[in-house]
């Protein structure tokens, strides 16, 4: 297979970064990619009246994906919770379960199609897509299954290739020894790297974003928000705006149990919805913060073992996803699959990703409550102080894109005599060839 | 007086060999090949010289290329022969008495600018230069138009080849920011590259 210039690669590498909540995708040329919501909407239960004005090509694949598309057949769809499919899981998505299948093929096609091309010297995409770190055999399978179909039709897809997140995220924060913290909604990556990401370090947490939520609703429930509780948006959006990570848990609910007034927060919904946390409440806006970090402390674990929320371990593939591990635990430990020659190189580098690391410190607050940075830093100087002491922890720059931009960089640089091998999970897929 | 009057139009139809076109009141019109003829037949038996001023006058505001004022050979006397040269009026008298010889021709007329024909003329200039003007005007604005078309597509030619350079200048520069700069300094990418 002839290698393309780095001319052509400077235009036609096309990143695709399969999130749990988002897709974000765009050819290398963009300064910042396009973002879509991971689902798609079953056109089933739609009445007949309605299915005249859906056109022939929409109806016959029985499937609409893009945030405008979804919308507009929102209102036609008689069971919106039952044919709503948001396909990935902890990004991942089921051996079996062809609706999510149906779906990611669906948004593959609808991202390409976003960017046609009238080169006379295009030659297909160079699609990289970054995939989660624990993602199966089968799902790389699985997508270049879905580019061979794409491309059968439109001819518009050269080659594919796929690379982990967290690798792809060390590829755009320029760190070739590193620790990978990619926290998103469902679960947390470690991941160590040392020129290539060290499979055997990668350790898995089975909590993010989606527990603070979680901690974030019961507390609403309690303090009689229930009605306003069962939506997502208020949920996050509460979330975002009181939740807060304790310096030490203890001392920060002690401080806001004996001086509560200072802990109190106001958030408005909407013009006419604001909800007050009360004085009584104030200490568990530290709980929000702290489910992501250390679930396994006294104080905390009591008020879980209250409510509903339930922590606990899950398998995928031959991957543990620990429930309960607090965060400094699970550096150490996936430092401990480094070689001990490289370990100090890597450890210094620690890179926080990810939307469950966006914590801010309101102002006067400060005695009490950390950004993440400073967070993982005081746990390894609890669990370890001689390493805490070699630790660099920092936030990556653009926490949403950089699993893109890495991928758009690798894809840029791996050569295209490098065929895809199964084992290693790297090289080029060559779409329509014997790979 | 209808003698006179019949000797006159004989003199001037049979002896000058005006055509006679017309008739009214005291008023003869003729034509002279091409020129129009008027004579005034003032036959009186007592003559007025004051009457003769004003028939005079009725003449200078016809339309014709010659004018005489016919008079019975009494009334010469009343008229000043300086004034109806000066007018270039001609005078015909009349003797009835004598017949058809009794006419004669006194004085000639001097051809004259019609007055109908000077409105004519200025009206006509009036509407030459009214038409020239349109003309002209119809003219620059069209040169002004075409002036301002070629001006126009000119300068868009120009600022499109401008905006064109300005994107490729962007697109290189994107290029450049994007492209070799960020990428080329990452260290993966030469990693990468090393493993083909």
């Amino acid at each position: 297979m002839a290698e393309l210039s780095d001319s052509y690669r400077l235009k036609y590498v096309f990143g695709i970064d399969f999130g749990t909540s988002y897709t974000k995708y765009g050819p290398i040329t963009l300064a910042e990619p396009n973002v879509v919501q991971t689902r798609g909407l079953f056109l089933r239960d739609v009445p007949e009246s309605v299915k005249m004005r859906i056109p022939p090509d929409v109806l016959s694949r029985g499937l609409v994906v893009g945030d405008e598309e979804v919308r507009n057949y929102l209102s036609s769809v008689r069971d919106v919770q039952r044919n709503m499919k948001y396909p990935l899981k902890d990004g991942i998505a089921r051996r079996d379960d062809e609706d999510a299948w149906s779906v990611l093929r669906e948004l593959a096609r609808y991202v390409l199609a976003q960017f046609p091309v009238a080169d006379p010297e295009f030659k297909g995409w160079l699609v990289s897509m970054a995939l989660s770190a624990l993602a199966p055999d089968y799902m790389y399978r699985g997508f270049f299954d879905i580019l061979e179909k794409i491309s059968a039709e439109s001819k518009s897809i050269y080659a594919a290739t796929v690379l982990p997140q967290p690798l792809a995220v060390a590829i755009a924060e320029n760190a070739v020894n590193c620790v990978i913290v990619e926290g998103g909604h469902g679960n947390i990556q470690v991941a160590p790297i040392s020129y290539a990401m060290i499979r055997e370090g990668l350790v898995a947490l089975n909590r993010g974003g989606a527990e603070a939520n979680a901690v974030t609703r019961e507390v609403l429930k309690d303090m009689g928000y229930g009605d306003v509780a069962r939506e997502e948006y208020v949920v996050e959006t509460v979330k975002r705006a009181v939740g807060l990570v304790p310096r030490g848990l203890g001392q920060a609910i002690a401080a806001a149990r004996s001086n509560p007034d200072k802990f109190t927060a106001k958030v408005r919904l909407s013009p006419i919805v604001e909800i007050e946390i009360p004085k009584e409440y104030a200490w568990t806006r530290f709980l929000i913060g702290e489910i992501v970090f250390n679930p396994r402390h006294e104080e905390f674990k009591s008020y879980i073992d209250q409510s509903r929320i339930r922590i606990e371990d899950a398998v995928i593939g031959d991957v543990t996803l620990y429930g309960e591990m607090d965060l400094a635990s699970a550096i150490i430990s996936s430092l401990r699959s480094v070689s001990v020659e490289v370990q100090d190189r890597v450890a210094s580098n620690v890179i926080l990703s990810g939307g469950a690391f966006k914590w801010d410190v309101p102002a006067g607050l400060e005695e009490y409550a950390v950004n993440s940075v400073e967070k993982v830093r005081l746990m390894l100087g609890e669990v370890n102080r001689e390493l805490a002491a070699k630790v660099g922890v920092r936030l990556v720059k653009e926490p949403q894109y950089s699993a893109w931009r890495g991928a758009v960089i690798y894809g840029y640089a791996l050569p295209l005599s490098l065929k895809w091998d199964n084992i290693n999970k790297e090289g080029w897929y060559i779409i329509g060839g014997t790979s | 007086m209808e003698l006179a009057r019949y000797l006159l139009i004989r003199y001037l139809t049979e002896v000058l060999g005006f055509k006679l076109e017309s008739e009214r009141g005291d008023d003869l019109a003729l034509l002279d090949g091409a020129n129009r003829v008027s004579v005034k037949a003032y036959f009186a038996d007592i003559y007025e010289e004051a009457e003769i001023y004003k028939k005079i006058n009725e003449l200078l505001q016809q339309d014709c290329d010659k004018a005489y004022i016919a008079l019975a050979k009494d009334a010469l006397p009343l008229v000043d022969p300086k004034h109806l040269k000066a007018l270039g009026v001609g005078l015909i008298s009349v003797d009835p008495s004598r017949g058809l010889e009794g006419v004669e021709l006194r004085m000639p007329a001097r051809a004259r600018p019609r007055p109908a024909q000077q409105v004519d003329l200025s009206k006509i200039l009036g509407a030459v230069n009214a038409a020239v003007a349109e003309a002209v005007s119809r003219e620059s604005k069209r040169i002004e138009e075409e002036v301002f078309k070629k001006l126009k597509s000119y300068v868009d030619k120009a600022l499109e080849d401008v905006r064109r350079e300005l994107a490729a200048g962007k697109a290189e520069q994107r290029t450049e920011q994007r492209g070799p700069p960020s990428i080329a300094e990452n260290e993966w990418v030469k990693l990468i590259r090393r493993r083909g």
